[in-house]
């Protein structure tokens, strides 16, 4: 299944430390 | 997330740093078109094509969507009332809040037809158009939020604006121009406050006596006949006595005035708020007991 797009524009656009920090951000850091 | 417009396809989020107590705000805008999805922080981070803000807010806006926690569905518009958010006639917005088939019909229609203007006063249309002999009645007017309130008896539950609404605004924009709504607002309140000050309102004749001209949309006063003058006091000079008090400091008998004065503020605030306020007060009474206990050519 292909990823969602949004998703893949991350994985296409960051680098490794991007995509490493904003996960770990999205799950710990309060988004609001 | 702050913001979430489905139409537009666009969010905003706002964003807290992880290393500093600095917030940032993600815009992302044609989330739903992947070829020209755009997103921008505010943060200055300009070592890569995304920054981390960036991804956690595509991170989270992917996760909002596949738990159907945005409103993304179909929506069923009633045309009996929808809201057209614009602040005035916007051709791009009109294209967005129809469809560009709905767009297209109104303009091969406006090239032959006309929608008939029945009312126009105090930023409200009433309008009838006439498609394949039915007429439809289509209200347009400006809410509190001036934004757009439109109303008609046309089936369109796909788009905020149906084609009759889509042909009267078109058309108003192409005869007078996008702030059309602002020129046929009621101006009174404001102007019989402009003619109060000369002891006039707009129930009286003023005819060679006062005429309005408009500058920016807004109502300006000019007098025609030389003879009327204001009767109520200009506020200006008034607060310019105010602040043109000389300080009393030079005499004595002011100063003794001026302290009284002194106290009873102190007495005043000291009642609400004693703590903070009672310094400044002390320092301003001591301020003018030593004005008054330097010499003459001192004091200025």
């Amino acid at each position: 299944m292909a990823l969602p797009h949004l998703v893949k524009y991350v994985y296409t656009h960051g680098t490794d430390e991007v995509i490493r920090r904003g996960k770990k951000f999205m799950q710990s850091v309060l988004l609001s | 997330m702050i913001e979430y417009d489905n139409l537009f396809g666009s969010a905003v989020f706002r964003v807290k740093d992880d290393i500093y107590s600095t917030f940032y705000k993600v815009y992302i805008q044609k989330i739903k078109d992947p070829k020209s999805l755009s997103v921008r922080c505010t943060c200055p981070y300009n070592l890569g094509d995304i920054c981390r803000h960036e991804a956690a807010s595509l991170f989270q806006l992917q996760e909002m969507i596949d738990k159907n926690m945005l409103d993304a569905g179909d929506v069923e518009y009633d045309q009996r009332h929808t809201v057209a958010k614009m602040k005035f006639i916007d051709l791009k917005s009109l294209r967005l809040l129809s469809s560009p088939v709905v767009f297209t019909e109104a303009e091969k229609f406006l090239r032959t037809n006309k929608a008939n203007i029945e009312f126009a006063k105090d930023e409200t249309v009433k309008a009838a158009v006439t498609l394949d002999g039915n007429t439809y009645k289509v209200i347009i007017s400006k809410n509190e939020e001036r934004n757009f309130d439109t109303s008609c008896d046309y089936v369109d539950t796909e788009h905020p604006l149906c084609l009759p609404k889509v042909i009267v605004f078109l058309q108003l924009l192409n005869s007078y121009g996008p702030h059309y709504f602002d020129s046929i607002r009621n101006w009174d309140k404001e102007k019989n406050k402009l003619l109060e000050a000369y002891g006039y309102s707009l129930n009286d004749d003023l005819t060679n006596k006062f005429e309005f001209t408009y500058k920016d949309g807004k109502p300006f006063l000019r007098v025609l006949d030389a003879g009327i003058k204001r009767v109520t006091p200009v506020t200006i000079p008034a607060r310019q006595a105010i602040v043109e008090e000389p300080l009393p400091v030079v005499a004595e008998e002011k100063e003794s005035s001026s302290c009284r004065h002194t106290g009873l503020v102190l007495f005043s605030t000291l009642i609400k708020r004693p703590t903070p306020i009672l310094p400044l007060m002390w320092y301003r009474v001591k301020v003018t007991m030593t004005a008054m206990a330097l010499p003459v050519k001192w004091r200025r």
